[in-house]
């Protein structure tokens, strides 16, 4: 395997308010590849956002804390070196795209300054020559008439365009990592095959890793080479995506996989789809032993008591389970 | 006026229309129309599954909406059970609705915050005047555990809730006056992937024990299959297919189906066809394309299709589809 660009040892990251300290993410550690798509999945509220943004401490703080871990880019520990180191690292080296591109721009200025900001901010190009690049890179991402759009505002592109706004905003000064978190959910079907499309050709072109944060496991599979699936702010199982989706080793992963309808899979009448009972649980109440036990079809005593630790299992794999052999 | 048992619908559209007008002042009247739902007709059987699919503003929520008459429909008509719903007094209708409900996309947003759930399930035995005071607490009870809560619940508000448990609310409202005909508006669209079975499953449950019909309205593909036996597919405003969900998945006619079919990942490996990139976005209402909706999207179009609007035509026996070229 080729080396890793970026290294996470143990984040954990957690908010205090009224009802007490939570803990969003909980020692959480994974390697970033060069020129790989990682993806992270997980339903709401199971510590994927928050995990990314804290890489480049974007939490506010308080109430947010990072209470221990490292972050390994360029043999520097992103988690310790000051601010003003970390902003040269912030939109140059690493990049962020974000679910809403309604709201992650800004209305009041036009998409012209906004593309143009992180290459004032990090290089040493002209006011003409920046806008020059930013016409190339609205190019880039295939955007129509990009000269007339550089004097537009937000408001004035759909929800598409605006997203490849964002991923332009996103790659003007070559990031080596990309951290899209849920770059298609706010859009159509249609709209999200040719974003997917857009960053995996990007991705081939530049070389750049990406951090990819989602809920659609579908998607992943189709662009992903490896995955990581959380569960309450811990990380179950991890692995090359095609397999791990094949045959997956940890029960929430395989509960994942079923309660999604398979298209093009003939329906049986009155065939029900798998379900996976109750509902995620929320972080002050966390179960005891392993955080998925009281839903988990394959639950043992031993769950209920001991916290699975993630071992690896060979070929790139990872689970956190007690189970041994292929849950049913 | 005919008689419930003579008339296998339960639910018939005739060329419904809804228009909303933009722009324009106090004084001066605005003469640009934004065709929301533009001339659409289908008709759903008793105790069926219809899905209603299309991109975000192609009109499917107004739709819905203009069938409830929730919204006044600008011209068409909708028949329940054979009766013209909009030549119906406001009494008249309230009488109806009875039979009538709708599940929302968005739980939050739909249950009062400041009402506790027992005050939300009554309202529409209060509303019809059905049942006294201990009887409806009786039948709150035996609602909540119709859809997999707890009577015990009933004492809370609905932020004491997780997502999937509001629509469970969400839905028990609707049921509580035994309905033949709920809209259900991108009911799983806001829940999460392991809860979205859940409540797809309730629903298929309740469709069964009391015989409902829906007209369930999604941009989720797979969904639609597994839940729908007929689905009809919106584009800006018109419905371009139209057929059994067998046949829409198997064999699609129109390109814009097939597109929307072609983006669907699928999760196991090699199954996958190369996915059709559908170019732009969807056109504004307020000013469609001339000819075909579609054209300027289409991989397959041609120069008729600039200039002739085509008409949705049955290509097999319960086959519609409106494309020139197909």
């Amino acid at each position: 395997m080729t080396d890793s660009v970026l290294r996470v040892e143990n984040l954990k990251v957690s908010f205090s308010g009224k009802d007490g300290k939570l803990t969003a993410v909980n020692g959480i550690s994974y390697r970033l590849m060069a020129g790989e798509i990682l993806a992270m999945v997980g339903e709401s509220g199971c510590g994927k956002t928050v995990g990314a943004l804290s890489l480049l401490r974007l939490i506010p703080e308080p109430p947010g804390k990072i209470e221990t871990g490292s972050v390994t880019f360029n043999s520097k520990d992103l988690l310790k070196i000051n601010l003003q180191e970390l902003r040269e690292v912030r939109g140059r080296d690493i990049a962020m795209i974000f679910q809403d591109p309604m709201t992650s721009l800004n209305p009041v200025l036009t998409l012209g300054n906004q593309i143009m900001e992180p290459l004032l901010r990090h290089t040493s190009l002209t006011h003409k020559e920046a806008w020059e690049k930013a016409v190339e890179i609205l190019r880039q991402v295939e955007i129509p008439s990009p000269v007339e759009k550089m004097t537009q505002y937000p408001h004035q592109l759909s929800g598409g365009m605006r997203q490849r706004v964002m991923i332009g905003m996103a790659l003007t000064c070559s990031p080596k990592i990309l951290i899209a978190d849920e770059p298609t959910t706010a859009l159509d079907v249609l709209i999200q095959a040719q974003i997917i499309d857009l960053l995996q050709h990007l991705k081939e072109q530049t070389g750049m890793s990406i951090l990819l944060i989602t809920h659609d496991l579908g998607m992943v599979t189709e662009i992903a080479q490896r995955v990581i699936v959380m569960y309450a702010g811990e990380i179950v199982e991890s692995g090359p995506a095609r397999e791990l989706f094949h045959t997956p080793l940890h029960p929430y992963t395989l509960g994942l996989k079923n309660s999604v309808p398979k298209l093009g899979q003939k329906k049986e009448t009155n065939k029900r789809l798998v379900e996976i009972p109750g509902n995620v649980p929320s972080l002050n109440q966390l179960p005891s032993g392993c955080a998925f036990h009281p839903r988990c079809p394959s639950v043992m005593e031993r769950c209920k008591i001991e916290k699975p630790v993630l071992r690896e299992v060979g070929h790139g794999r990872e689970v956190s389970c007690w189970l041994e052999g292929n849950p049913s | 006026m005919t008689s419930p048992s003579s008339n296998p619908h339960l639910l018939e559209v005739k060329q419904l229309k809804k228009h909303f007008s933009v722009g324009g002042s106090f004084l001066k009247k605005s003469n640009l129309n934004v065709r929301a739902v533009d001339g659409i007709s289908f008709t759903l059987k008793e105790g069926e599954t219809l899905g209603l699919v299309g991109e975000s503003g192609c009109g499917k929520s107004t739709a819905a909406r203009a069938i409830l008459r929730l919204v006044e429909p600008t011209s068409g008509e909708v028949l329940y059970r054979g009766e013209n719903l909009a030549s119906l007094s406001q009494r008249e209708m309230q009488a109806i609705r009875k039979e009538m409900q709708i599940i929302f996309q968005d739980p939050n947003a739909s249950l009062n915050p400041r009402r506790r759930v027992q005050s939300i399930l009554e309202e529409p035995f209060k509303i019809h005047d059905i049942a006294g005071k201990t009887e409806i607490k009786e039948r709150v009870a035996q609602l909540l555990k119709q859809v997999g809560l707890d009577p015990e619940h009933a004492r809370r508000f609905p932020h004491e809730f997780s997502g999937g448990q509001l629509q469970r609310i969400g839905i028990a409202r609707a049921i509580a006056l035994s309905p033949r005909l709920i809209v259900a508006d991108e009911p799983v669209s806001s829940l999460d992937v392991s809860i979205r079975a859940q409540v797809i499953n309730l629903m298929q449950d309740l469709k069964e024990t009391m015989n409902i019909s829906y007209l369930f309205i999604s941009h989720d593909m797979a969904i639609v299959e597994h839940f729908c036996d007929r689905v009809a597919v919106m584009y800006l405003g018109k419905i371009v297919e139209l057929a059994t969900s067998e046949k829409l998945y198997t064999d699609p006619r129109h390109p814009y189906t097939e597109a929307l079919l072609s983006v669907i990942p699928s999760m196991e490996s090699g199954s996958k066809k190369q996915p059709l990139l559908i170019k732009g976005d969807i056109p504004s209402p307020a000013n469609p394309p001339s000819g075909c909706a579609f054209h300027p999207r289409c991989p397959i179009k041609e120069k008729q299709c600039e200039t002739t609007v085509p008409e949705l035509k049955e290509i097999t026996p319960g086959h519609f589809s409106a494309c020139l070229l197909r």
